[in-house]
């Protein structure tokens, strides 16, 4: 009997041991292992991270570590969102009897190479998609997805500063601080665990007080690089006071409503659905779904042919309006991550910082 | 017959056409072999000019014309294939807005550019008349705008009339599959392209490739012409060069939106 309790509670306590996500643990690593561990992550996923394809940084799927650009120096064009919200893809299938959902594109993946304000972004889709009811798509994606997060420096247009993004503590299952002499890495899941335990022999369980030491160092030269900033906790309220402001006027007589500003934010997650028939009588086909964007007139178009958003000026104003003041209010952040894309995307100047400055100062930039 | 059993839709009645073009979109529709046998399994295919050369001409549920309408004889033909026809289907940038060669369209030049290429006291088999597209004529139902067509958008309209539902029509510019496709904007460059005031549907096969787009599915309505104009012109392009850019693939559709610039 007392042995049986014994044993039983033996059991509990490697269940234990298993289930228990122990708070974060912080690692060290030296850099001339990194390539070898990366490699070794390929048990958990096929591979995917920030490379150059055509002239273009993207997070696409590699064959080889060594194709990764983990230099944090520079963020794909589009951001990891695509790899939970698809830009294209089939979502069911359809006959006369029904309809069968695709799940198709769901694979184990392990996701190399991202920054914290990216971290920060699937964390703010998250509310959006992982809400009862949750997306399928989305939630089989986040599922399968391990997400190695890589820290960064701050681009002429970086803004996470200010978003409060340029740190991250969740959402990742491990995290590298590169700080060149060696890496700090930050283990944020159970999976996390896992993947350190495939290959113990590159960690080190102790960081000194020096190693600590650097990093801070580390922190403070690099929060001296920013350029950019923006008072994220009054724009609410400047958001509320805009409303009738000439500033729309101005931006809405430049914007071309080309639409890249929402491809490339990586909260935007705004998509359409057609249904494609196949090239039969028969009543078969499928439905896409593929990336919207309320930038396009026919956005607010609903069936009668009222156009909610019809002017420029009222399509700017809401994009915005969402991002620094709705966003907030519902989720309890801003819908900006500050990653500077639409600073760096749109060819007529119209991003977060123009309009915010423009509409605190009341006055529109000057040409 | 139970009621569970449903009889397939009959199939439409269809017929190709091409008036005066370089008949590259009866030629992707052909060359669609993925879907070909299929599609011709799935209608009752009426006249095609350039698969068949024994067509009935009679009533029909959908005409596909492409090219544009620039002799007297296709004037004529156009009024009789609207007659006939439930549905028409304007097809390729010619039928749509006239093609490259309405690029002059609205010069009052049409004598003269006719002289200056064929001489005096020519004598016309078929009487030439300046190119238009095909709603210049008669009323046209759907839009296939592109030179060529695509596939994936020309079968997604086709494959909706055969079910009788309503085609969609894409409103939005050449920059979203640009960015769909991570294509670098040649915009940030300082470069011509004209993807802000064309419609998409090409899957932005010009900028995939490092090159501007030209127009050729025409524009779109919500284009901003004149910041565009203004963008282009800060490049160092005269507002001379960019409409004679914009003309070659705009036809008649373009003239609205260079008014008043």
């Amino acid at each position: 009997m007392e042995k049986a309790l014994i044993e039983s509670s033996r059991n509990i306590a490697i269940h234990i041991a298993i289930l228990w996500v122990p708070n974060m643990r912080i690692l060290k690593m030296q850099p001339k292992f990194l390539d070898k561990f990366l490699e070794s992550l390929e048990k958990f996923g096929a591979l995917y991270g920030p490379v150059h394809r055509n002239g273009v940084m993207k997070y696409d799927r590699i064959e080889s570590v060594s194709e990764l650009d983990l230099s944090g120096h520079q963020l794909p064009m589009i951001p990891v969102k695509k790899l939970f919200n698809p830009k294209q893809f089939t979502m069911l299938h359809f006959n006369e009897k029904g309809f069968y959902p695709d799940y198709s594109m769901i694979e184990k993946r392990v996701i190399i190479g991202v920054h914290p304000c990216e971290i920060h972004g699937v964390l703010r889709l998250d509310e959006i998609f992982l809400n009862d009811p949750a997306d399928p798509y989305y939630a089989g994606l986040r599922d399968n997805s391990a997400i190695i997060g890589f820290s960064c420096w701050p681009t002429e247009s970086s803004l996470c500063k200010s978003a409060g993004t340029d740190i991250v503590d969740e959402g990742f299952d491990l995290f590298f601080m590169n700080l060149n002499e060696f890496y700090l890495v930050w283990v944020g899941s159970s999976r996390g665990y896992d993947m350190i335990h495939e290959r113990e022999e590159f960690f080190e369980q102790e960081v000194s007080h020096e190693d600590m030491r650097k990093y801070i160092e580390w922190r403070n030269k690099r929060n001296e690089v920013f350029k950019l900033e923006i008072d994220f906790g009054s724009m609410p309220d400047i958001m509320e006071l805009s409303h009738n402001s000439e500033v729309w006027d101005y931006f809405a007589e430049k914007c071309l409503s080309c639409g890249q500003c929402t491809m490339v934010c990586p909260t935007c997650n705004c998509y359409n659905v057609s249904d494609v028939f196949d090239v039969t009588n028969e009543t078969t086909g499928r439905r896409e779904r593929t990336w919207d964007s309320c930038m396009f007139v026919d956005y607010s178009l609903v069936a009668g042919g009222h156009n909610f958003r019809e002017s420029r000026a009222d399509r700017l104003k809401l994009w915005y309006t969402h991002k620094l003041k709705t966003f907030g209010s519902e989720y309890g952040r801003p819908g900006c991550i500050g990653c500077g894309r639409c600073v760096d995307t749109c060819p007529v100047d119209i991003n977060v910082v123009t309009v915010s400055q423009a509409l605190i100062s009341g006055e529109v930039p000057k040409e | 017959m139970t009621t569970q059993e449903k009889k397939a839709a009959p199939k439409p009645k269809i017929g190709v056409y091409g008036f005066t073009g370089c008949a590259g979109d009866q030629l992707l529709i052909i060359h669609t072999e993925d879907e070909l046998l299929n599609l011709f399994g799935s209608v009752d295919m009426q006249s095609f000019v350039m698969a068949s050369s024994n067509p009935i001409e009679g009533e029909l549920d959908v005409a596909f014309v492409e090219g544009s309408v620039s002799t007297d004889e296709e004037e004529e033909h156009i009024l009789d294939i609207r007659k006939r026809a439930k549905i028409l289907v304007a097809m390729g940038n010619c039928a749509v807005g006239g093609g490259p060669q309405a690029m002059y369209t609205g010069d009052k030049k049409y004598k003269e550019r006719l002289q200056k290429v064929y001489g005096d006291n020519v004598k016309f088999f078929i009487e030439p008349v300046e190119a238009k597209p095909l709603d210049a004529y008669v009323e046209v139902d759907y839009y296939l705008p592109g030179c060529p067509i695509d596939q994936k958008q020309a079968f997604a309209l086709i494959t909706r009339l055969i079910h009788g539902a309503v085609p969609e029509t894409n409103p939005h510019p050449v920059c979203h599959e640009c960015k769909l496709n991570e294509t670098h904007c040649l915009l940030l460059d300082k470069k011509f392209c004209l993807g802000p005031l064309v419609a998409g549907g090409c899957d932005s096969v010009c900028p995939s490739h490092g090159l501007p787009c030209v127009g050729c599915w025409g524009p779109i309505e919500d284009g901003n012409f004149k910041e565009h104009f203004k963008l282009l012109e800060s490049f160092g392009m005269s507002k001379k060069e960019i409409t004679r850019r914009i003309k070659n693939y705009g036809g008649h559709k373009i003239l609205q939106y260079l008014e008043n610039l």
